[in-house]
């Protein structure tokens, strides 16, 4: 199925979790965060959510500069 | 306490008392409130701008550091002569030339475990507006254990990030977004920031702040997460939700417990 991950399309199996997008993409988890369809999704919350088709993944850092 | 705006503040005030949203009532809530600002570098200098010529009561300001000069494209209260002084202390001088009705409160000091939760106790608002992740922890932390709303900006390069955390008993924290710490802490004495992004997230902190004071809108009841990229300008606006294995605010029944 297709999902957007950061405004870019890209395709995923239809099992495929929301923990296992982020391994497949993201050497470290350290300050990250992400979001589906606009709703932060809690770090316990990745392995047990499952993406749908269409979902949009918006995947980012905290920042501390100010 | 005196119920009644002098013809000084009236004038001063008029033109955000004419907003219905606002009005006298608005105004006489945000002269009673007591806002803690940590950190007055390029978000805390707007943000104590706005609120102080808001007519904010009381504005505690909280710096360790000096003015340097690379710091002036951005530190917009701050002038070339006052490179070198604290900028908590040289902050509130020029604030308090700019708006003489505040009440204002320095802080020298470092903000660090020992004081964090006897600065945040002492307020209605926290303004989160400092350059490393360690103390927005610290911050976090206390305004969960004290139910003190926070209000945490954050830029860097071309991006920002405005967080508002009203801090009631269901409400989210930081940690319920970030779950732990980025590996490389990159600052803006490393990256680069561009000036008026940190103008533009700080004053998103003052906004937020004056609503959440005179109770306009719904910014004490809903936690949001606002991501900006200033190169497309383009915001992105997210919920959040709280985490319930949150290291931090997981245990909601012993947090109201020890904040009553």
């Amino acid at each position: 199925m297709h999902i957007k991950l950061n405004n870019k399309s890209i395709q995923v199996d239809l099992t495929c979790t929301l923990q296992a997008l982020l391994d497949s993409y993201q050497t470290s988890e350290a300050g990250v965060a992400v979001a589906i369809n606009d709703t932060v999704i809690p770090h316990s919350s990745w392995p047990s959510t499952t993406l749908s088709e269409h979902d949009e993944i918006t995947l980012f850092q905290a920042i501390a500069g100010g | 306490m005196n119920h009644v705006l002098s013809q000084p503040e009236q004038l001063r005030y008029a033109r955000q008392m004419l907003l219905p949203e606002l009005g006298e009532k608005g105004q006489l809530r945000l002269r009673q409130a007591h806002v803690l600002i940590i950190g007055m570098g390029g978000l805390g200098c707007p943000a104590a701008m706005y609120l102080a010529a808001a007519g904010i009561g009381t504005l505690v300001v909280a710096d360790f550091d000096s003015v340097e000069r690379s710091n002036l494209h951005r530190q917009i209260l701050y002038q070339e002569h006052q490179i070198g002084r604290n900028k908590a202390q040289q902050g509130a001088i020029n604030l308090h030339a700019m708006a003489p009705g505040v009440n204002y409160q320095v802080v020298r000091e470092k903000v660090t475990a020992d004081n964090v939760f006897s600065l945040v106790s002492d307020v209605d608002l926290v303004l989160d507006c400092t350059d490393n992740i360690h103390t927005r922890l610290l911050i976090n932390q206390a305004c969960v254990n004290l139910q003190r709303p926070l209000i945490s900006g954050a830029a860097i390069g071309f991006k920002g990030q405005l967080l508002t955390l009203p801090m009631t008993k269901n409400s989210p924290c930081y940690q319920c977004i970030y779950h732990s710490t980025p590996d490389d802490q990159s600052s803006c004495l490393q990256d680069g920031v561009m000036g008026p992004l940190v103008g533009i997230i700080g004053s998103m902190q003052a906004l937020q702040g004056i609503k959440y004071l005179s109770q306009i809108g719904s910014t004490g009841q809903a936690a949001r997460l606002q991501l900006f990229n200033a190169i497309d300008m383009h915001w992105q606006n997210l919920a959040i939700e709280v985490d319930p294995s949150c290291a931090v605010c997981s245990n909601k029944d012993s947090r109201s417990k020890d904040a009553h």
